[in-house]
């Protein structure tokens, strides 16, 4: 893989500590160490990521709705309906009946 | 050329769709993300919206919704936008409509000084942040 070169610009104890990074692993340079942070970042901690992969052309939306015109809704219907639910009763409403036997 | 833009949901979805309701300038600046000459940015928001709109059967993502997002942020074209309380008081304070997903979208642009792509009308009109579509 091809790789540019930067400059960057480091605070000192940061660079002191990718120096010691890179000696303790064994990397060639600071460079690398720094591309791999970079490269573990990216993966959120995963380790080295995967090949890069396009996500175009990859899921389907309902035929019914091509333009997702009713998308909004949907959602808004998931949370007024949840909503609806746990609505507390207002004072003075009635209250459900309690069979008393 | 658009070097960065955030995205809302129905521009992302049409784009991993291949959908030809993509507005045209929005088209040019995912095509340009593919090619890694431009950054999208996708706001924690959207993340949801998708996973909603999978589970209510809109469309199928075709995978667990953390498998499509991890497919798409293995292009470091995409980038995951966290949401942070600085962008819940920005939505608080300025939304385009009562939909809070808008607003947080909103806020998750005007949080980065950035365009979003979008074709909503009530987030155009707002004027709170530039749109491209």
């Amino acid at each position: 893989m091809v790789k540019k070169a930067i400059s960057v610009t480091l605070r000192p104890e940061n660079l002191l500590w990718l120096r010691g990074q890179t000696h303790a692993s064994s990397r060639r340079s600071v460079s690398e160490t720094l591309d791999e942070l970079i490269s573990e970042a990216r993966a959120g901690g995963r380790g080295r990521p995967g090949a890069i992969k396009s996500v175009v052309g990859s899921i389907r939306i309902r035929a019914s709705d091509p333009g997702l015109t009713q998308a909004d809704g949907a959602i808004r219907g998931l949370f007024s309906a949840s909503a609806a639910a746990r609505r507390p009763r207002r004072r003075g409403a009635a209250q459900p009946r309690v069979r008393r036997d | 050329m658009t070097e960065a833009a955030v995205t809302d949901t129905h521009p992302l979805l049409f784009h991993a769709a291949n959908s030809r309701r993509l507005g045209r300038r929005a088209a040019e600046v995912f095509d340009a993300a593919e090619r890694q000459a431009a950054i999208i940015y996708v706001p924690a928001a959207v993340i949801w919206e998708c996973g909603l709109l999978a589970w209510t059967g809109r469309v199928d993502l075709r995978r667990p919704l953390p498998q499509f997002f991890a497919d798409l942020f293995s292009n470091p074209a995409y980038q995951p936008v966290d949401l942070t309380p600085e962008q819940i008081y920005q939505a608080d304070s300025a939304r385009p409509n009562r939909d809070p997903f808008d607003a947080l979208i909103c806020a998750a642009a005007r949080h980065l000084d950035l365009a979003l792509l979008t074709r909503d009308d009530d987030i155009r009109r707002s004027g709170l942040v530039r749109v491209i579509w």
